[in-house]
């Protein structure tokens, strides 16, 4: 049983990080119709871009007469920023190029009002291959330790070990979680981007600016990817090719869970977590990616709208 | 337009419609034009090895050829000449490159031909039928481990079952082969195919992934991540050794030129234009009598099938393989390759697989931007020519036919 729970709970920490970017994954299709087959390397990026930022040792760039206190030269290099403060300079860095410069040059140009969505398809695969493929060069094949924000600590709570990373990561992602669903549900803003996804049309005429409503979803977007960056890295580490299974547990997570819906991606992700973490324990290690694979082409083949989704009408 | 308007008027009207999309267009072919001759010049790295000089001439030969086209209208005499004379000098091209060749440039030229194989049949899948697949990887590995299974009598242990596989010809695995992935894609293709686009790519890779993971945890039938050595030194068909790599390359090249034949024979064939009608619009051909699910899943499991072909080809080829060969990456490559060089056309996928046969692993050195500048070409190309090179000349040539006949 303290074996089940202790599977249990590491599936759910796993999962809820699958939901956050299942959730950021949803968001896009749902409101801007955007199939984003790069949205695993987008969580990758971020995730090097935080490691080579919380390297760097920045300098105030002060003379030396400059006094020392505290026993550190002022003017000397400063103590290495750190994964958080990294953390904050990436978050504004993925509003602009994964949110926003994504948006305009490419979704914008390729996706056409009743129109295919394959172009936006191949074009973000070939941007995953391009992304997933300059980590490689420029910072090595190699994968890269991730130390995690929430330290190596290991508790044993009523004899079950329970990890502080584990339990950091829950608490962080359904506080954004939370914050995300209030933001939705209470604010003016969330209520009109809500509308702009479920119809434009409808909410153009009353006045909502949905090109601003999408371009938001954008920017939440890319907050999530790299809270997802931050909070997954600890376990796949910082690697240039670890885009392709996230973009693959991303989109099996909003497929089974539902896509249209933010809280079917959710539990479609927390899902995908158990799934694996119980397969890999009883049924068998190597396969444990495989039982949400097929639970994810059953879902498409007899219930496309997903487990938690609500059927939608066919337009012509 | 109302009742009362008369046909002068309506005329007049269409003919501006016409011009102004004529106008419209008018960038697109250019540019895709543009952006064709800046990728076969800039794409290929020249000198980086023997083989990369040669897919340059060959990619430089091709969009040469497509140019030509352009100039001389198709219907008229020359024009058919041209097309036939540039037909028999790709042939021709591809029957001398191995001629005084390295044996290490030789299996890249079989590289470049098995994966030409690959390319022909999901064009065929996606291109003319509309089915769009990220699964070739998958059945290209299956193609592979079947026959190398098949044809050597090995003895394997996996799920309670042991024994010895049998001793077929090779020519017998690879149609087996050929079947395998046939039949595989039937069964996934019989419920699959009813969900279009995008989701259609969700099952296809997750079917890539689930063969991955089989290929690499069933040790005992496949060696898991170990692999299996392919190597065999009594490769011999009709009195052919086939040891001799500059063999086995024309070996490869008959398939090619027999798969390239069977796309060609389909697509003008009735089933051709039922292919074509299904993508332009299933709708409206289900209404004329299409059976909209036996076309559709004839041309997947085609194309599945061409690419277990190449499988088979493929394992004898490398004398080694390995399930990480068939992963979704590799099935990607083979859907980009096709889309740059130009879905639903003859010449694209040799266009395509010139470039993707550089960036195979053979070729692939660290440090090196090769496919970081692929990417973002295939992100211009959608931006730019969404139809990729051949299609592009394409619609310059339509575009320059309605000139002409406006101007007539």
């Amino acid at each position: 049983m303290s074996t089940f729970i202790q599977i249990s709970f590491s599936g759910l920490a796993t999962g809820a990080i699958f939901a956050l970017a299942a959730v950021g994954f949803a968001l896009l299709w749902q409101t801007a119709g955007a199939i984003n087959f790069a949205h695993g390397e987008f969580i990758a990026l971020p995730a090097v871009i935080m490691l080579i930022l919380g390297e760097m040792q920045p300098t105030l760039g002060l003379p030396d007469w400059v006094p020392v206190v505290g026993g550190t030269a002022i003017g000397g290099p400063l103590p290495e920023m750190g994964i958080i403060v990294a953390f904050v300079l990436t978050i504004p860095l993925a509003v602009l190029v994964l949110g926003w410069l994504f948006k305009v040059s490419l979704v914008d140009r390729l996706l056409t009002p009743g129109g295919d969505d394959i172009p936006l398809v191949i074009a973000s695969l070939g941007l995953a291959l391009m992304i997933r493929e300059y980590l490689r060069v420029e910072f090595g094949a190699a994968p890269k330790q991730f130390e995690s924000v929430f330290g190596n600590d290991r508790w044993r709570p009523g004899g079950i070990p329970v990890s502080a990373d584990d339990v950091g990561v829950l608490v962080v992602c359904v506080l954004v979680i939370l914050a995300l669903q209030l933001f939705l549900r209470r604010t003016s803003t969330g209520r009109q981007m809500e509308a702009a996804a479920q119809s434009p049309t409808t909410a153009r005429v009353l006045g909502i600016p949905v090109g601003r409503m999408v371009l938001y979803t954008f920017a939440i977007n890319a907050v999530l990817v790299t809270v997802a960056a931050l909070l997954v890295a600890p376990t796949t580490h910082a690697r240039w090719d670890a885009g392709i299974s996230l973009s693959l547990v991303a989109f099996t997570a909003a497929i089974i869970g539902g896509f249209n819906q933010v809280r079917g991606a959710l539990i479609g992700g927390f899902l995908v977590g158990l799934l694996q973490n119980w397969s890999g324990y009883y049924l068998s290690s190597a396969y444990r990616e495989a039982i949400p694979l097929l639970l994810m082409i059953l879902v498409i083949l007899w219930r496309p709208q997903g487990l938690f989704g609500i059927a939608e009408e066919r337009r012509i | 337009m109302s009742a009362t308007t008369s046909t002068g008027e309506r005329l007049a009207h269409r003919r501006d419609a016409v011009a102004e999309i004529d106008r419209g267009s008018l960038s697109w072919p250019l540019a895709a034009a543009a952006v064709a001759a800046v990728a076969t010049v800039v794409l290929l790295p020249v000198g980086r090895s023997e083989f990369a000089g040669i897919m340059w001439l060959w990619a430089a030969a091709l969009v040469a050829v497509l140019g030509l086209n352009l100039l001389l209208p198709v219907e008229s005499w020359n024009g058919i000449v041209v097309k036939w004379a540039s037909l028999a000098g790709c042939v021709a091209f591809l029957a001398v490159f191995p001629v005084g060749r390295t044996n290490s440039t030789l299996v890249d030229l079989g590289l470049f031909v098995v994966f030409a194989i690959v390319c022909v049949g999901l064009n065929l899948t996606h291109g003319f039928a509309g089915k769009i697949s990220l699964a070739q990887g998958a059945f290209l590995g299956i193609g592979a481990y079947v026959s190398v299974l098949l044809d050597t009598g090995r003895e394997v242990a996996v799920a309670g079952f042991e024994g010895t596989l049998p001793d077929l010809p090779f020519l017998l695995a690879i149609a087996v082969a050929g079947l395998t992935c046939m039949v595989l894609s039937v069964l996934i293709g019989f419920p699959a195919l009813r969900v279009q686009g995008p989701w259609l790519a969700f099952v296809t890779l997750a079917f890539n992934l689930l063969v991955y993971l089989v290929l690499n945890n069933e040790v005992g039938l496949t060696g898991g991540s170990r692999g299996l050595r392919t190597l065999r030194v009594d490769l011999v068909v009709f009195g052919v050794d086939l040891f001799e790599t500059r063999n086995y390359y024309y070996f490869c090249l008959v398939f090619l030129l027999a798969a390239t034949a069977l796309v060609w024979w389909i697509v003008r064939s009735p089933w051709g234009r039922a292919f074509k009608a299904l993508r332009d619009n299933p709708g409206r051909a289900a209404s004329l009598g299409v059976d909209v699910r036996t076309y559709t899943l004839l041309a997947f499991s085609i194309g599945a099938g061409l690419a277990g072909v190449a499988g088979a080809l493929y394992a004898r080829l490398i004398e080694y393989i390995d399930p990480r060969g068939f992963y979704i990456g590799q099935s990607f490559d083979f859907f980009l390759a096709t889309v740059v060089g130009g879905l639903g056309t003859m010449v694209g996928p040799f266009i395509g697989v010139s470039f993707i046969t550089v960036l195979t692993d053979r070729l692939r050195f660290t440090g090196d931007y090769y496919r970081v500048w692929f990417g973002l070409f295939v992100v211009f190309m959608m931006l730019a020519a969404p139809r990729g090179v051949a299609g592009s000349f394409n619609q310059l040539r339509s575009w320059l036919r309605a000139r002409r006949e406006a101007a007539r």
